[in-house]
């Protein structure tokens, strides 16, 4: 049957090698990796029951030959097009690779802040004060409005979680550090 | 004129339908839908308010509070699956399933009708699989008639979501009389295949699809086994001794990656084009309500075809949106040269097959526990938190089902209510989906952030929603599909418990048991179709696209 060009044009675009450096390879080799763990992990911490063994043996047996495959695919390089992704798509990147790559460090960045903070101090004073400083500094939004913001984040944490569920709070390591008990635990009591 | 051969077609399945009702449809059905009604309209629990006990329905309290949720983050830019999340976490707080499983499903439900908004108004997909729609309703509003477009579209939205919500009900019973020969060794099988079956269409690649869904099962392996009852690969951390908690798992996997998506490529609504929507939203509107009524069998049929691949392991709403355009644009006269150019049957088809998806959607979720798409493989995750164990017990009249016969009311009362309002205020509306994607990032992260602890109420749940934030991320970037992880985790302790039973009562023998060969015949000819349907619509996406750049490029 004869191609089309745009056919020729993907297939390629699929033969062609890629670097071993390229993000391509190194993603996939970390993805394969981790599998890779795993698998070991379950295969060397069975239980002593014949019953617990029967899942990690069936998965390990299914992952097995299908990782050698990938693994296969991956080191010949040949750079893999796009496939049909219907539940799931890749990201979608425009015209300034490096803009984006620096904005996704960026946002993987701000999250690992976020969490710091909240172990640090807490939900009610790191999530506003996050919120906040993400909006003043990144997106260079008016002083008022991250205020704002962070003002509906506090209205938020001590409406729904404080007064409607009532929630229990760790003790943030701040706190724990000056021997200070979390004053947000005691403060308020469910009201609705 | 209609067409001699589906008419008849439609005739006959409608006599078997009725054929089967007859047969399977009792007294405990209809009690347990009187029932279903009763505890999610009823007027049974009392609120004291200036001295006087008025009568409330929480469960129609928390759904009429859920709908703004909905309106608002489905117009968001990539809102609505991390605001899904957030409802679920929350959700997980009440004891109620009546309360939780409506509020969740009608989140569902009310978050899809919004999605005409940015799709007509902006040419922007509110969902990926809004796309279709853009095709047609742009053109429209940029010829001055958007609040035309709309008015159609949320009138086959309306009529599609209540077809979609009466052919789950019709399925019920026939589902209750076929899942009474199930045991162990068929829900084994089922878990099996529904993971299988998932990996497999999901990615429209075999490997990396199986190799996700292996990846899931480790994860949901980790921790205390049931079965045995002893720990596997807790690495001696104390947290991993329950396992692993699905929340933050999803709130990293997919809520997370989400909202990186519109960070990275961060591209904000011209101002003018929307100064300009906002003028036209509401003109014409009731004209395009009539056109829309004036197509009722292009509405019936798109909405079947949303029921029938919604219906369909792991396909999901968007190859439904794409077949019900392709078949419009074949069946409909004159549509070959007028479709793409802004004709309006262009908006009907694919907006009908959209909220139809959700009825069909739930029926192999609840059934047979295999999620009929992405999210829905989350909402999966969601009903064995709460208790609520997919498959017979939810069609059993003594168990669960008037819950799930509320589910079919939630679906249809939710297409009733937020149709009026998105109708009115759609003008409005699209300043939402306006917002600069970098404004929006940070409310999103944070509310995520909040479900993600407040599910379990333990920080270490921070750490995993890290972890898991750059594993999905990871995944995203390089394609690989994350549904799979999700619906393995859900189902690893199910499928372990299963297979336990089945091999300890049948043995060996469960092979040869007739369900047995009938549900892996039926499955594997499922997810062939499932293939072949996702190839064919990514096929014609890929080429009506590929005309439209084209003309545009032209023009």
């Amino acid at each position: 049957m004869a191609q089309s060009p745009d056919d020729s044009r993907d297939n390629a675009q699929a033969q062609r090698r890629v670097s071993w450096r390229s993000p391509e390879v190194l993603g996939e080799l970390i993805l394969l990796g981790i599998i890779a763990v795993l698998a070991i992990v379950f295969v060397n911490d069975l239980t002593h029951r014949i019953e617990g063994r029967w899942l990690p043996f069936i998965t390990v047996a299914i992952a097995t030959p299908l990782w050698f495959i990938r693994l296969y695919t991956v080191l010949s390089r040949r750079k893999a097009i796009e496939q049909g992704m219907i539940m799931d798509l890749g990201f979608r990147l425009g015209e300034d690779p490096e803009g984006e790559k620096r904005r996704a460090a960026l946002y993987f960045g701000t999250i690992v802040v976020l969490v710091i903070l909240v172990w640090l101090i807490g939900f009610h004073i790191g999530l506003p004060l996050w919120v906040f400083a993400y909006l003043l500094f990144w997106t260079r939004a008016k002083w008022y409005y991250g205020l704002l913001a962070g003002l509906g984040f506090e209205a938020f944490i001590v409406g729904i979680l404080d007064l409607t569920l009532d929630i229990f709070w760790f003790e943030p390591l701040f706190f724990r550090w000056i021997g200070v008990a979390y004053p947000f635990s005691e403060m308020f009591t469910r009201i609705f | 004129m209609v067409n001699r051969i589906p008419l008849t077609i439609g005739i006959v399945f409608l006599a078997v339908f009725v054929w089967g009702y007859v047969i399977t449809v009792d007294r405990a059905f209809f009690d347990a839908a009187a029932d279903g009604a009763n505890r999610l309209f009823g007027l049974h629990d009392h609120v004291s308010l200036f001295g006087l006990s008025i009568p409330v329905s929480w469960p129609m309290i928390a759904f009429v509070l859920m709908i703004p949720i909905a309106i608002i983050s489905g117009l968001m830019p990539g809102g609505g699956l991390p605001f899904l999340v957030v409802v679920l976490a929350f959700a997980t707080e009440i004891d109620n399933p009546f309360i939780a499983l409506p509020v969740v499903i009608g989140y569902m439900a009310a978050n899809d009708l919004t999605e005409p908004i940015p799709s007509i108004l902006l040419g922007i997909p509110g969902a990926r699989s809004s796309q279709a729609t853009i095709l047609d309703g742009y053109p429209l509003a940029r010829q001055g008639y958007a609040g035309y477009a709309l008015g159609a579209s949320y009138t086959s939205s309306l009529i599609g979501g209540i077809i979609g919500g009466f052919a789950l009900l019709a399925v019920l019973p026939f589902a209750r009389e076929l899942l009474r020969h199930f045991g162990s060794a068929e829900f084994f099988l089922l878990a099996l295949l529904g993971i299988c079956a998932v990996a497999i269409v999901s990615a429209g690649a075999f490997v990396k699809g199986m190799l996700t869904a292996c990846l899931g099962l480790f994860i949901g392996m980790i921790g205390f086994v049931n079965i045995a009852s002893e720990t596997r690969a807790t690495f001696g951390i104390d947290y991993l001794y329950d396992g692993i908690n699905i929340v933050p798992v999803v709130v990293g996997l997919f809520a997370i990656p989400e909202i990186a998506d519109l960070v990275i490529s961060n591209t904000p609504v011209a101002k003018e084009r929307l100064s300009e929507m906002l003028k036209e939203g509401n003109r014409d509107v009731a004209r395009g309500m009539r056109e829309a009524l004036r197509h009722k069998w292009l509405i019936t049929r798109s909405s079947l075809i949303g029921v029938f691949i919604g219906a369909m392991p792991g396909l999901g709403p968007t190859p439904a949106h794409w077949l019900a355009y392709a078949q419009a644009r074949q069946t409909e006269k004159g549509a070959v040269e007028t479709f793409g150019t802004g004709d309006i049957r262009g908006v009907i088809a694919p907006e009908s097959s959209n909220n139809s998806t959700d009825g069909g959607v739930l029926m192999p979720t609840l059934i047979f526990a295999i999620p009929g798409s992405g999210p829905m493989a989350i909402v999966l995750g969601f009903l064995y938190i709460v208790g609520v164990q997919p498959g017979p017990a939810m069609v059993n009249p003594e168990l669960h089902l008037n819950l799930t016969l509320s589910l079919v009311y939630v679906i249809v009362l939710a297409n009733i209510l937020v149709v009026p309002i998105v109708l009115r205020f759609s003008p409005l509306l699209t300043k939402v989906a306006a917002v600069p994607p970098l404004v929006l990032a940070p409310l999103v992260l944070g509310i995520v952030t909040l479900a993600a602890f407040q599910a379990n109420l333990d920080i270490s749940d921070l750490t995993v929603m890290i972890v898991f934030a750059a594993l999905g991320m990871f995944m995203k970037a390089y394609a690989w599909p994350r549904p799979p992880i999700l619906i393995a985790v859900v189902l690893a302790g199910p499928l372990e418990t299963f297979m336990s039973r089945a091999i300890q009562t049948e043995g060996i023998g469960m092979v040869t048991r007739i369900p047995f060969l009938a549900i892996l015949v039926v499955v594997v000819a499922a997810v062939f179709f499932s293939l072949r349907v996702q190839r064919g619509a990514q096929r014609l996406q890929e080429q009506t696209l590929a005309k439209e750049a084209a003309g545009g490029a032209e023009s």
